[in-house]
């Protein structure tokens, strides 16, 4: 599956201590030139004049670095037109950066919603199409299919037209088709959410398995819970600028404490209480740890594990809200990285 | 360190050199060929004759022109060639396979979008898709051809074989003008609603339904442009030689007709290749 060939390489190694190196971010800066008038019509053309008024640039990714390992899968979360998608574009080779550097191990794969390959045609046929598409031979598609099928779990379905299908329905085939070609780096945009409760079980174990088979996984997503459950570590970006990176319960829980935007007082008194339990909660084992001489990075990582409770945790799921904790006070903290022990406590979690 | 056997961290984003963009066309060629299958199943799935209609369009169109050029105005079609039928059937064949590889070429890249948009993967793959679907659709085009020949009275010969070569080389070029309007459709949507007008009367005064060769015979600059070196007219003018009169054409007229090609393509590809990073992002 690993192709070198397109994307030509380039000579840059680089092994930390934390394990292989998948992907790494260096200075990542995009900038669009976007006309503000989306139609480039007739009247565009010959008015040369208005043609450069209609143009904007949009500074959408200002300087992000991170360097992600085998067997990270990293929640990126942070606001709508955050430039979250764009970054991801960028790792996946479909956006060209315009200043820094993006390398990967391999061409990374980005799964999104809507990469419908002709919807005219059958389920079966574009499993084809899409594993054709992702680099894959006709026998090895072939091999596949029965798996991918099942996967989906779309029954007959899979010989009917695609735009028969469902906006669930084709979301789980693709991400079956994706997930079957068991990329080395995965890029999950907002997918997750779609399916029902069943699929989205099988869908995290699939996220599981990629990552134990050393890959490394992204996903994008507004659910907190989704990433709280599935995620080893969080890139919170905001405004294109890499706001926290570390432990996805102490970045998740500052992500909701932003301040609220026109929400509910009581959903929003709400989370602050859970804000301030989880706040006293770190405070005491950090003060524990301390006592005990830790380094205090696994003292943040152990903290959530029992932090919040169960109920309180769903009850701000998804939404972002509450009154901010001091501590998030609108400054980006330095980028945190793993250690390998966390991984593997991450991991048996989970297990 | 312990890690050197793996492979190295590639940068990504970077545009990459001819040959390293033509392996990895190569390696897609499943895909490449995968596309025009799917889009000729797909294109005629909701209609009850199915497939059967890329014979019946060009034959219904034939018979249209068949009617006005030759009942209705006779003189407009009386010239050099004498099988009005065969006349029409070879023009408008062979270059609905031009029009329409420039004009499914175009829209290869702007309708795609999506599928740009969630894969990486070389985008002249979707031109040249294109431009094979029609190949393929043109294929039993040339049957209809030589039938639609043998019907109106001419005789089967070896000439008739010089079509293939012909194809390829007419290929060669609509795949040049299929990447040429892929990336003028990117940047300027509205060529599309423009091209297939451009495109037809390129075939009128090509000789497509017309014979021009008597026309032009008074008019030295016209007959230098639309008949010497026009490369629509010495191509319908190769075929006609070969299934009308078996002669093969001089070579001079595969000359000029090979470089057109070559030039259309090597420039239409270089011209694609130079706005790879951004299609999809209209």
């Amino acid at each position: 599956m690993a192709e070198a060939g397109y994307p030509p390489p380039a000579a840059d190694e680089v092994v930390l201590d934390q394990g292989v190196v998948t992907v790494k971010a260096d200075d990542v800066h995009i900038h669009y030139r976007v006309d503000e008038d989306a139609s480039r019509s007739l009247r565009d053309l010959f008015a040369t004049a208005g043609r450069r008024r209609h143009r904007r640039y949009v500074h959408a990714v200002k300087g992000v670095s991170f360097t992600a390992h085998a067997g990270e899968v990293i929640g990126v979360i942070g606001s709508n037109g955050s430039g979250k998608s764009s970054l991801m574009r960028a790792i996946a080779g479909l956006q060209p950066v315009s200043e820094g550097a993006v390398y990967a191990r391999s061409t990374p794969m980005l799964l999104g919603v809507g990469a419908v390959l002709n919807r005219q045609l059958s389920g079966r046929r574009n499993i084809m199409l899409g594993g054709l598409a992702l680099g894959l031979t006709a026998d090895e598609v072939k091999a596949k299919e029965s798996d991918i099928i099942e996967f989906a779990g779309i029954g007959h379905a899979i010989d009917r037209p695609m735009r028969t299908y469902s906006a669930g329905m084709s979301a789980r085939l693709q991400f079956s088709i994706s997930a079957a070609v068991r990329p080395e780096i995965l890029i999950i945009d907002e997918a997750l959410a779609v399916g029902d409760r069943e699929f989205k079980q099988k869908s995290q174990e699939r996220i599981q398995q990629l990552r134990e088979s050393a890959g490394t996984v992204f996903i994008v997503s507004h659910g907190m819970k989704s990433i709280r459950t599935n995620c080893t570590r969080v890139l919170w970006i905001e405004d294109g600028v890499l706001r926290a990176d570390g432990d996805p319960d102490e970045v998740t829980a500052r992500y909701d404490g932003r301040p609220p935007r026109g929400m509910r007082r009581k959903k929003r008194k709400r989370a602050q209480r859970r804000a301030a339990r989880v706040r006293r909660q770190r405070e005491l084992l950090e003060q524990a740890a301390a006592e005990a001489r830790l380094p205090t990075a696994a003292t943040a990582q152990a903290a959530p594990a029992d932090a919040p409770s169960p109920g309180s945790s769903d009850a701000v799921d998804g939404s972002p809200s509450a009154e901010q904790p001091p501590r998030a006070d609108g400054q980006a903290s330095p980028p945190e990285v793993l250690e390998p022990a966390q991984q593997s406590e991450g991991a048996g979690r989970r297990a | 360190m312990a890690t050197t056997s793996l492979p190295p961290l590639i940068r990504l984003g970077t545009r990459p050199g001819i040959g390293e963009y033509l392996r990895s066309l190569w390696v897609r060629r499943g895909f490449a060929l995968a596309i025009p299958r799917a889009e000729l199943q797909a294109q005629h799935r909701n209609s009850v004759l199915g497939g059967v209609w890329h014979i019946l369009d060009p034959l219904f169109l034939i018979a249209v022109y068949y009617l006005i050029f030759g009942v209705m105005l006779p003189d407009v079609t009386r010239g050099r060639w004498t099988n009005v039928v065969g006349f029409l059937a070879i023009g408008v064949f062979m270059w609905q396979f031009t029009s329409k590889s420039a004009k499914a070429g175009g829209k290869s890249v702007v309708n795609n979008e999506s599928l740009v948009r969630a894969i990486a993967f070389p985008r002249a793959i979707l031109p040249l898709a294109a431009v094979l679907a029609e190949l393929a659709a043109f294929g039993v085009g040339v049957l209809v051809m030589y039938a639609t020949a043998l019907a109106t009275g001419e005789t089967l010969s070896w000439t008739w074989l010089m079509v293939v070569p012909l194809v390829l080389i007419q290929f060669m070029w609509n795949l040049g003008l299929g990447f040429t309007f892929a990336r003028i459709a990117h940047h300027f949507r509205d060529i599309l609603q423009v091209l297939p007008y451009t495109l037809r009367v390129i075939g009128y005064a090509s000789g497509v339904i017309i014979p021009i060769e008597d026309r032009l015979a008074e008019l030295p600059t016209l007959r230098f442009i639309l008949m010497d070196y026009n490369p629509a007219f010495i191509l319908l003018n190769i075929a006609r030689l070969a299934i009308l009169d078996n002669t093969v054409a001089p070579a001079r007229d595969w000359m000029i007709l090979s470089a057109w090609a070559v030039g259309t393509l090597l420039i239409g590809f270089l011209f694609f290749l130079r706005r790879e990073h951004e299609y999809g992002r209209g």
